[in-house]
């Protein structure tokens, strides 16, 4: 196990029940390591298991077997795991968070955690940069340095005077990049995207990739989807699945 | 810090759907309204239901100008006898007496001013209702008429409240603000009335008066029984226990005994004890439909508003929210559409009770039925969005992974 991980997956299987007697494999002894700093992609046809990873290894779904081990030792300073102390921390560096109740995942999610849906999924009562700092309101940050962050971001992503243009009024490319600012906000360390390309023109779909490119270059490690091969060239590296087994 | 900023963005949530709150802002007002009058509905039992659903009225026969047919010891007489039957649970004699020429001088109790009929705070058109000593209600636009001595005139001037009469004489002087201008219903033409509590009454009657003759205008008397028991039908019996014909309360004017004792009175006015149950069952499923159509609206509302944030739950569930900074979103979003509703809703309420002749004063809307009716709107969207909020714990974040 490479200490230099940030999360890494041992046998993972996700087993979803049809019924009673039905039961289909979404994912089949998955071994992965992500690594800070990379974009790793995950490709494959439609069904072959790609989001049921990226559900598992969010901490949004848990595996029927297997473990997610997460690197707390390069988790976000603010993270604290509930019922383990820093000794014990510290000696075992990865901790299953499969093992982990929905408080503990949820507080891996705030602190670690960021996502970019297919479907930008902002919220259409708040305005683009509301959107953004919402990822930060529960948070104890004063509000003053939130909107600094937020704003930074927006010149970095080059949406310049969009801040308070509510999303129906952005362009799909322009709310990607808005979904991208919100996942960012908060310096996750890991950064889950599925499809985040899939409903943007190609041209659109590739600037966003690139600036996905310069998340990574800040340390953050970018998990991505796709069913679209050619943009493989902006990934560190290309994990195919097939049946929810990785073909490599 | 955080929080502010939680309860800040669910204001945004409220006022950004557009139409959705518009909608429901629109049902809230409404319901704000239904709410206000249901329970005023049931306010209204305390205050003027109480004669007409269980009381008896009984007037002095021939009360006019210049006469009286019941004297006040007669109307003790009167009132400590029926007292004393098992059905009764208050009396109450309204009595008067004449200063001078052109003024005639009412005695109420605070306490029990529903019962008087011609004096009931229902009546009042501008003001309130006298609540202690030392203050008075006048007949509407009354005038009176002052003698000014050695110029052998007469000076005739109108009462309005927030001026104060003063009585005086030797050495004693009595300051009477008045607080009301009340409609007059009284047959008694030319005379200026005064309507002051039984203290006061008695103190103008003793001092200023030169012990003018006291007289009963009128007796008022209530039944024992809940009127808040619509299934109870213990007023039904003790008004059929009391009707004229078997009971003391009906005395018979050709009797020079009875007469004697108790002066004499008008027939008695009883209220129809069969058709008064049915209208209290009615008036009371009217209320418990009303306010109960109100909390399933509001219940249903949070469960709607969970529904219709299902995704933004999912985004926020994602992004790390705990499930008590999500409640608190949905709550605030909740809060603000009712809360806006309510004022909407209970001031058009307030403009047509306004309209209708009512005040704060006459106790059919008080400080309780905003209460009431603020805790039913307002109030029970915590509960509602509590229980609403079982159905959120299941939205899964995963359905985000899913195109739309």
């Amino acid at each position: 196990m490479s200490s230099n991980a940030i999360l890494r997956c041992e046998k993972v299987t996700k087993i979803y029940r049809r019924g009673r007697s039905e039961s289909v494999h979404a994912l089949k002894d998955i071994d992965l390591e992500i690594r800070p700093g990379e974009i790793i992609m995950i490709a494959g046809p439609s069904g072959s298991g790609k989001t049921t990873l990226l559900n598992v290894l969010s901490g949004l779904d848990k595996p029927t077997k297997g473990k997610i081990l997460f690197n707390v030792a390069k988790a976000s300073e603010k993270f604290k795991v509930k019922g383990l102390d820093e000794e014990t921390i510290k000696k075992q560096k990865f901790i299953d968070i499969t093992q982990w109740d929905e408080k503990q995942l949820t507080e891996y999610r705030r602190y670690n955690v960021g996502f970019i849906f297919q479907a930008w999924e902002l919220i259409p009562t708040l305005k683009a940069i509301e959107n953004v700092e919402s990822s930060l309101y529960p948070l104890d940050i004063p509000i003053g340095e939130i909107r600094d962050r937020a704003k930074k971001l927006f010149r970095k992503v080059q949406l310049f005077d969009k801040e308070n243009a509510f999303p129906d009024q952005l362009s799909g490319g322009e709310q990607q990049r808005v979904a991208i600012c919100r996942a960012l906000i908060k310096e996750p360390k890991i950064v889950f995207a599925d499809e985040p390309t899939g409903n943007l023109d190609s041209e659109t779909g590739e600037q966003i990739l690139r600036q996905m490119k310069l998340i990574s270059r800040e340390g953050a490690a970018v998990v991505l989807s796709t069913h679209n091969l050619e943009l493989r060239k902006f990934a560190d590296r290309v994990i195919r699945l097939h049946d929810g087994q990785i073909t490599y | 810090m955080a929080i502010w900023r939680l309860i800040k963005n669910s204001i945004r949530f409220a006022f950004r759907a557009k139409k959705r709150w518009v909608t429901f802002v629109i049902i809230f007002a409404l319901l704000s309204a239904f709410v206000t009058l249901f329970v005023s509905t049931f306010n209204g039992y305390t205050t003027e239901k109480l004669m007409s659903q269980k009381g008896f009225y009984i007037k002095a026969a021939g009360t006019s100008e210049n006469t009286g047919t019941v004297t006040e010891q007669q109307g003790i007489n009167f009132r400590n006898d029926i007292i004393a039957l098992p059905q009764v649970e208050k009396v109450t004699l309204f009595r008067y007496f004449d200063l001078g020429d052109s003024i005639r001088i009412f005695s109420v109790e605070p306490d029990s001013r529903w019962m008087f009929l011609e004096a009931k705070p229902s009546k009042i058109v501008d003001g309130k209702y006298i609540t202690k000593n030392n203050e008075a209600l006048v007949s509407l636009d009354a005038s009176i008429t002052a003698d000014i001595g050695n110029l052998s005139a007469s000076l005739t001037a109108t009462l309005h409240r927030g001026e104060v009469l003063s009585f005086k004489k030797d050495n004693n002087e009595l300051d009477i603000a008045i607080v009301g201008e009340i409609e007059d219903t009284i047959n008694a033409p030319g005379k200026f009335k005064l309507f002051v509590s039984d203290t006061t009454f008695d103190q103008i009657q003793e001092y200023y008066s030169d012990n003018s003759p006291v007289f009963c205008y009128s007796i008022a008397i209530l039944v024992k029984g809940d009127l808040f028991k619509p299934f109870n039908h213990d007023i039904k019996n003790n008004i059929e226990a009391l009707s004229p014909q078997t009971s003391i309360i009906w005395i018979n004017p050709d009797d020079p005994v009875e007469t004697s004792q108790y002066g004499v009175w008008g027939e008695p006015i009883v209220p129809d004890a069969r058709a008064s149950e049915k209208q209290r069952l009615t008036d009371f499923l009217y209320f418990f439909v009303g306010i109960l159509g109100g909390m399933v609206l509001v219940l249903l509302y949070n469960a709607l508003i969970v529904w219709f944030r299902k995704r933004e739950i999912a985004v926020l569930r994602a992004m790390g929210y705990k499930k008590r900074e999500i409640r608190i979103n949905l709550l605030g979003e909740s809060l603000t559409i009712s809360l806006l509703g309510f004022i909407i809703g209970l001031s058009a309420m307030l403009i047509y009770f306004w309209t209708q002749g009512f005040t704060f004063t006459n106790q059919v809307i008080t400080p309780l039925t905003l209460l009431m009716s603020f805790g039913i709107v307002v109030g029970l969207s915590i509960p509602g969005l509590l229980i609403a909020s079982v159905s959120f714990t299941r939205v899964n974040p995963i359905l985000l992974f899913k195109a739309r």
